[in-house]
């Protein structure tokens, strides 16, 4: 019983932790800006790809969206068009971009 | 003369036989599903996290299509993606590995 206000207060920091990241990003701005940058490539839609060798973004974990796109910025990870694409990008753009790919139905899966 | 000629003739053909090899071998979805062992302990485990360097969710695969799995896959072998596990997995993928790998995600 001593233990139960701790509890809450941990409940209470992961419940505003959860909400901190669920309201982070703009998916209508995401989806704004996907349409002037991204969709010509990957498709209005995230799943058809102009090219096989792009990868499909529709439903993608936004937390992974995040890091491949800051591995571009930051030529961790190496390719001439997406390291110049997400040198135009603000933080913020990536953030909503993420969101609004991993909001889109498609067809990945952790599938065995 | 004649054997000059046929040696000239062979070595000139030598880059187009490399060539030939160096081009990606057909992916067999098959075989993929055999060699995915090391794959499934992250890829298969809905929510699951790399957790080195970063954290952040490791990416669906299943239904991805095979020349972006396979380009993936080589990226990291040659070091133009630095995730570290997936570097050490993909240097010990031969190229039929790659692209049966990539065969058999795409087909999920």
């Amino acid at each position: 019983m001593r233990l139960m206000p701790g509890k809450w207060l941990i409940a209470a920091s992961l419940a505003v932790i959860g909400m901190g990241s669920a309201t982070a990003a703009d998916i209508a701005k995401g989806r704004e800006k996907a349409d002037q940058v991204c969709a010509a490539c990957h498709g209005k839609d995230g799943n058809t790809p102009i090219d096989p060798a792009y990868p499909k973004l529709a439903g993608q974990h936004a937390d992974y969206l995040v890091r491949a796109l800051l591995d571009y910025k930051s030529d961790q990870r190496k390719n001439a068009i997406m390291s110049a694409q997400a040198k135009a990008l603000s933080r913020a753009d990536i953030e909503n971009l993420s969101a609004f790919y991993a909001s889109l139905p498609g067809k990945l899966s952790h599938k065995r | 003369m004649i054997k000059h000629a046929l040696i000239s003739a062979a070595l000139l053909t030598l880059p187009l036989a490399g060539y030939a090899q160096g081009s990606a071998p057909k992916g067999d979805a098959a075989a993929g599903a055999t060699k995915v062992s090391m794959c499934i302990g992250c890829h298969a485990i809905p929510g699951y996290k790399a957790s080195f360097p970063i954290v952040y969710s490791v990416p669906m695969i299943s239904g991805q299509s095979a020349a972006y799995l396979a380009a993936a896959l080589e990226q990291y072998r040659k070091g133009d993606r630095s995730h570290p596990t997936m570097r050490g997995i993909a240097g010990s993928l031969s190229d039929q590995d790659i692209a049966d790998l990539a065969a058999y995600y795409a087909s999920r």
